[in-house]
């Protein structure tokens, strides 16, 4: 489906201002629709439906603090619920949506491919209201890139850049990858011990330990890790079989598990900085409630993006609250907690390592403990230190139990550095004992000399075969952080190359239509760029000569307008990539004349495979329409004045505002006659004000668009009379000023009074001869076109119409 | 008009594109890929799923010492 569903009708009943069915039917071809209707006959009602059809909410409803309950019209018996039909030109897709009184909604069309259709349709935008038009250019850089990424679909490559960096910093912080380190460095310095070099290489090692295999009179030589091994054991066996060698084994292994105990120190520290952390997590207590709290605000944010809640409330504690604030604020919790818990998880790994060194590191300080030991190496005093020690081992363990199983605080009190001190003492006297006793068991210097090579080579193979397995574990981490740096680099890059695609082809497309709707004018270079610093977006355009950014600096609310209108264009022609219709609901309020004329124009050249519906208010914008758009593609309805008992109703055939006036003349309305009337009259003089070039007093921004007929008469008065001599030169066929005058200032004398009650029937009738007496002086008998500055010579005085017969 | 990606299609190429670079742990490509098409590409996803790359990687390498 790539930009072809277009709409075929559209049909409500009992949805907002609907009571009976109103069917909207846009033809078999699917033609665009321009609705006229007066504030409060109900035009926003069908891009009310249109919009909660695809997305399940109407979110400026929402802002308001409306929701669901208030999608039902009111008059509608409560036995029936509300209902929104759209028929497509892809049958396959046509579906009811019924809003269900209990609560939810239905499609009666559930295949697989409308339910696509939907999905995708609901991250189009496609619906452009007056009210939000300006939402975006108002909006701060920040908001406006998160606008971009939201219509662009990029919310899912900041979830994927976010992703890939929390693993990536994940792995750089790895507790296990420091735990790796730290154990590499302890055996480096072991073997740094043995060598007597350092720094060293896998050479050094293998031919240190040959040097050693060839002292102890072996004959295998060592050329690798393997032989290492096995010359290492043939000779560790050798020793093992004498009684001598018994005894050094023994020593040699309470001397391995002294070493090992004096990793108490480490594990102590660690210990105490995971508790630390843990309790330091424990005691926010605002994180420890969002923990629990996290599925709850999970459910929340669900029930509000899916409409399921009441808008304007919380859907927790039913306080009255903004929607949209609330659904921000949620993300961020969630968001919140989604790192706490990260931060949490972390933590249980470290727990989890210490835990498991407990055991062992238990097993070492209590072997030291065995009668034989103390028998033959220990002191009494260095006894009672020892003793103190294999049962802290119990306690630590339950700590680390709780840690990982709860997020409470838990109290704990480590050993003291004085005690840690003595421990450390002991066992360094211990070694030194083990050494003695060593040396003692050796007979002659040379036997002694035999047993410390078998031992140091021992040592040599066992911390180099433990080194390289913790190399390639540091290997792999280390891998998988180039990897995923790349990966994340690279991701970056794609994302900076996409979103500048994207925005440079937005920015030339917001660039042709903005001059599109306003050509002459000196704005260049409109284009949407990032800020120097930081993540953001903001519009730029050169203005006579000077880059201006934001544009608000400098331009007026129509041309603030346009930007907004140029935007909703740009981006619904790059990424709506299902539905090839657009609503623009009531977006010309602020647009003069001929920027609306601008914008009739860019809708039929540029978008000629779009389906526009087009909602307004506006008397002479519709009537304008009608005039520049071709009837087989649109079709023109109004809606008749809405009631309570009736609601909405559409009139298939809906008059021009002259037709207008008359029928309320018909009806005996003269007050409506009237107001018609002052717009029919400001119209026509804003119209020839503008066709001749008449030259007004400057007002800036909407002021400019809301003068009223009196300047206007007067600026075209103006004019008549300064050009009065050169009309007489240039042409015959000029009206008289007596007769111009005249009319004037019977328009003059009754605009005053338009509007009001006070006049006529007659004196409506006289306004309507005078316009039409008026008009005709401006246009060409001939040509029948009116003089205008189109027709006529550059910085021409007089205008002319267009086979220049005639010059104003 | 061609040249532009929703964020979506951006992803997907990006993820498809990375099983033809040779200087990047494909493995690694095949998870992450994996957990994107699922629509679990979370940072706790993808600290599991390398945690058990690298056990596969330390077994291997046992089963060849």
């Amino acid at each position: 489906m790539k930009q072809e569903v277009k709409l075929k009708s559209l049909v409500l009943e009992g949805f907002r201002g609907s009571l009976k069915e109103v069917p909207l039917g846009l033809d078999d071809d699917c033609k665009s629709l321009v609705l006229f209707g007066n504030n409060g006959d109900g035009k926003s009602s069908f891009s009310d439906a249109l919009e909660w059809f695809f997305t399940d909410k109407i979110k400026h409803l929402e802002r308001e603090g409306c929701g669901r309950e208030d999608y039902f019209n009111d008059a509608l018996p409560k036995t029936k619920e509300p209902i929104v039909e759209l028929s497509f030109n892809r049958n396959v897709l046509d579906s009811e949506k019924i809003l269900k009184r209990a609560g939810g909604c239905r499609y009666s069309n559930s295949t697989e491919e409308f339910g696509k259709y939907i999905e995708d349709s609901s991250k189009e935008v496609s619906i452009l209201r007056y009210h939000t038009m300006r939402e975006f250019i108002d909006k701060t850089k920040k908001e406006k890139l998160e606008d971009v990424e939201k219509i662009i679909g990029f919310e899912i490559v900041n979830e994927t850049r976010a992703a890939l960096l929390r693993a990536l910093n994940g792995l750089r912080g790895s507790t296990e990858l420091a735990a790796l380190h730290g154990s590499a460095n302890e055996r480096g310095s072991a073997i740094v011990e043995i060598l007597g070099t350092k720094p060293f290489s896998d050479a050094d090692i293998i031919s240190s330990a040959d040097k050693l295999r060839k002292r102890l009179g072996h004959d295998k030589s060592i050329s690798d890790v393997s032989t290492l091994q096995s010359v290492s054991d043939e000779l560790d066996k050798t020793v093992k079989t004498g009684e001598k060698g018994e005894k050094l084994a023994w020593l040699e292994q309470i001397r391995a598990n002294v070493s090992s105990s004096k990793e108490i120190t480490n594990f102590l520290k660690e210990l105490n900085q995971v508790l630390t952390s843990h309790n330091e997590l424990a005691t926010q207590r605002e994180k420890v409630e969002a923990s629990a709290l996290g599925k709850l605000y999970k459910a929340g944010l669900e029930a509000l993006e899916t409409g399921f809640a009441k808008a304007g409330e919380c859907p927790l504690c039913k306080r009255p609250i903004d929607t949209e604030e609330l659904l921000e604020s949620l993300k961020k919790e969630v968001e919140s907690i989604q790192e706490l818990l990260e931060e949490r998880t972390q933590l249980i790994e470290q727990v989890k390592l210490l835990h498991d060194r407990i055991r062992p590191l238990k097993e070492s300080l209590s072997s030291l403990l065995e009668d034989k030991v103390k028998e033959s190496l220990l002191l009494p005093h260095q006894i009672e230190t020892l003793k103190s020690w294999p049962g802290l081992f119990d306690q630590w363990k339950k700590l680390s139990d709780k840690v990982e199983s709860c997020l409470e605080s838990v109290a704990f009190e480590l050993p003291s550095a004085d005690s840690q001190n003595a421990l450390q003492a002991t066992l360094a006297q211990l070694e030194e004992a083990i050494e003695s006793k060593k040396t003692s068991i050796a007979e002659t210097e040379e036997e002694r000399r035999f047993y410390q090579d078998v031992q140091t080579l021992k040592s040599l193979r066992d911390n180099y075969a433990r080194l390289r397995d913790i190399k390639g574990k540091i290997r792999v981490y280390e891998s998988q952080i180039l990897s995923l740096e790349n990966i994340h680099q690279e991701f970056e890059r794609k994302e900076r190359e996409g979103l500048s695609k994207i925005i440079k082809a937005i920015s030339e497309d917001v660039k042709e239509y903005f001059k599109f709707l306003h050509p002459g004018e000196d704005f260049d270079e409109i284009e949407l760029v990032p800020p120097t610093e930081g993540r953001g977006l903001e519009f730029r355009l050169r203005f006579y000569g000077s880059l201006i950014s934001p544009p608000l600096k400098v331009l007026s609310e129509s041309h603030l307008n346009s930007l907004g209108i140029s935007l909703f264009l740009a981006s619904s022609k790059h990424f709506n990539k299902t539905n090839a219709f657009l609503i623009l609901d009531d977006v010309v309020s602020s647009f003069d004349i001929n920027h609306r004329r601008s914008l009739a124009r860019l809708m039929r050249d540029k978008f000629q495979d779009t389906q526009f519906l087009l909602f307004t208010h506006d008397d002479l914008w519709f009537d304008l329409l009608k005039k520049e758009l071709q009837p087989n593609r649109w079709l023109f309805k109004e809606l008749a004045k809405w009631s309570y008992e009736n609601g909405i109703e559409i009139i298939e055939s809906p008059m021009s505002l002259r037709e207008r006036i008359q029928r309320y003349l018909d009806t005996n309305d003269i007050s409506g006659a009237a107001n018609k009337c002052r717009i029919l009259v400001e119209g026509m003089l804003k119209q020839k004000c503008e066709d001749l070039g008449v030259r007004l007093e400057y007002c800036s921004r909407e002021k400019n668009d809301q003068r009223e007929a009196s300047e206007l008469i007067d600026g075209l008065v103006a004019y008549l009379k300064e050009n009065q001599s050169l009309r007489e030169k240039e042409s015959k066929l000029l009206f008289s000023d007596l007769k111009a005058g005249q009319l004037l200032a019977n328009i003059g004398s009754h605009h005053r009074d338009l509007g009001a009650t006070s006049l006529a029937r007659g004196d409506i009738e006289t306004i309507l001869t005078d316009i039409d007496e008026f008009e005709a002086l401006f246009v060409c008998p001939d040509c029948k076109k009116p003089a205008k500055k189109s027709y006529s010579p550059r910085n021409s005085k007089l205008k002319q119409c267009e086979c220049g017969k005639l010059w104003i | 008009m061609s040249e532009i990606q929703s964020g979506r299609e951006l992803c997907d190429q990006f993820f498809e594109d990375l099983t033809k670079k040779e200087d990047i742990d494909q493995k690694m490509v095949a998870l992450l890929k994996k957990l994107h098409s699922e629509g679990k590409l979370t940072g706790e996803n993808i600290r599991v799923g390398l945690n058990a790359l690298r056990m596969e990687a330390e077994n291997e390498a046992g089963s060849q010492t």
